[in-house]
């Protein structure tokens, strides 16, 4: 119906998540009706994403160079360890400006339920990493899901030889109500971890 | 045309990332049997129903009917949330066995209140199992009982071809059951052989309750041999 050319185009955008047939399709007439000035910027972020984006080594974040730029920090706090599944994690984590201390990305969660074993993460590479450097303190920031709470408990195991050796510390943020929410909405699971891990007020 | 609303009981099977904040939830209801359904905006923090629809939660559920198989949730209230499944990783591994055993047995939309009322006491057995042993000995009986629902419970007194009962010594997927020396040498069907234990085991893991598994005794080369029986007559039947 198109001719090959705009049907690539097409099929190609169709492959985006989020992204039918129809959307791909409405998507390619807007490009083409685009003078080239403002179209290929587009093609040419792309190229330049791809060419210049990679791993970081240390910690798998996003980076430009061979460490990301909280890696290559100085003023970083080099005892404490964040382990998070997904680079976007960690923007959402930075933007709190509450945590100083590095990160590990794992490129994903432990999920029997999808077959997604430890091998398909960067789990060994945490435990090298956490012998390796010293590291005091690993906060496993995995989402508060079964594969998140199932990759928690992973690490917990393969950590604790050094937990028992005194040298370590694991935790796991708080689970609780998000600020500005209504009490009465909150799920039973939710509000029973709240509980648990209630604080004293000072 | 009755409304397109209606509510269930349902235990979750399954969990599956869809667009950018939603997810497509697999449930095992007691009135309809298993179907998905569309829970829009749970991966958002401020969403509602975000802790109530996590695999092997059992839930009363509210589904509109749309366009398509797909349901939409549209309310959700936790009957029970079996945490204590999520809080050991063997039980989770077990589990994870359990629910895509569910997932690939039964057909869409054929509502069997047995299958259900078993799948539930199959995760709750599950979820106060007291060692790896424990719950694998749960799920594979639990699994074994959900055979023999559909029929398909492996043949274990005699013989699945002569139906004598003398020198049994393998499991045929084919078949349906255990086979005697005579027949597995002369049978096509392929067979494997499973030890004296494995025989017994298979058979009380069937026949036994749930609440009554901790006074069996299994080692892990037994297991082993189960697990292989369940896992091929699952591929056999499995859709």
């Amino acid at each position: 119906m198109f001719s090959p050319r705009v049907q690539k185009l097409i099929d190609e955008l169709s492959k985006l998540p989020g992204i039918g047939p129809k959307t791909a399709q409405r998507l390619t007439f807007h490009l083409l009706k685009l003078p080239p000035e403002e179209a290929l910027p587009l093609a040419h972020a792309l190229i330049e994403v791809k060419e210049t984006v990679r791993f970081c080594a240390r910690c798998f974040n996003l980076t430009e160079s061979e460490l990301c730029s909280i890696c290559a920090d100085p003023t970083r706090d080099r005892s404490t360890l964040c382990v998070v599944e997904e680079p976007a994690d960690i923007i959402s984590l930075e933007r709190t400006h509450e945590y100083r201390g590095l990160y590990h990305v794992l490129g994903g969660a432990l999920s029997p339920i999808d077959g997604i074993g430890p091998q398909k993460l960067r789990l060994a590479e945490l435990s090298e990493r956490v012998r390796a450097e010293g590291i005091q303190e690993v906060i496993v920031a995995t989402n508060p899901n079964m594969a998140g709470e199932a990759t928690a408990l992973y690490i917990a195991e393969e950590l604790r030889p050094l937990v028992e050796a005194g040298t370590l510390r694991i935790t796991r943020p708080a689970a609780g109500l998000p600020m500005g929410a209504d009490l009465e909405y909150a799920d039973e699971v939710t509000l029973s971890r709240a509980l648990a891990g209630r604080r004293e007020i000072r | 045309m009755g409304s397109r609303l209606f509510t269930t009981e349902a235990l979750v099977i399954g969990s599956m990332r869809y667009r950018e904040a939603d997810r497509i939830i697999t449930l095992y209801t007691r009135d309809r049997g298993k179907l998905s359904a569309l829970a829009k905006g749970l991966r958002r923090t401020t969403s509602k129903v975000g802790g109530r629809l996590e695999p092997f939660g059992l839930v009363r559920v509210s589904l509109h009917s749309g366009r398509g198989s797909l349901y939409t949730v549209t309310g959700v209230e936790t009957l029970r949330t079996f945490q204590g499944v999520r809080d050991e990783l063997f039980r989770m591994e077990e589990g994870a066995r359990l629910l895509a055993a569910v997932r690939n047995l039964f057909p869409v939309e054929e509502a069997n209140p047995p299958v259900f009322n078993l799948l539930v006491r199959g995760v709750a057995r599950l979820a106060g199992s007291a060692s790896p042993r424990d719950a694998a000995c749960v799920v594979l009986s639990t699994r074994l009982k959900l055979l023999a629902v559909l029929g398909y419970a492996p043949v274990v007194s005699g013989c699945a071809r002569c139906g004598g009962t003398e020198s049994l010594v393998g499991y045929s997927p084919e078949l349906g059951g255990v086979v005697c020396l005579d027949c597995a040498s002369r049978e096509s069907a392929a067979y494997f052989m499973l030890t004296r234990g494995a025989l017994a085991s298979l058979g009380s893991l069937i026949s036994n309750p749930l609440a009554e598994l901790d006074e069996l005794e299994v080692d892990d080369r037994t297991l082993a041999e189960v697990e292989q029986v369940v896992t091929q007559t699952l591929a056999h039947h499995g859709h």
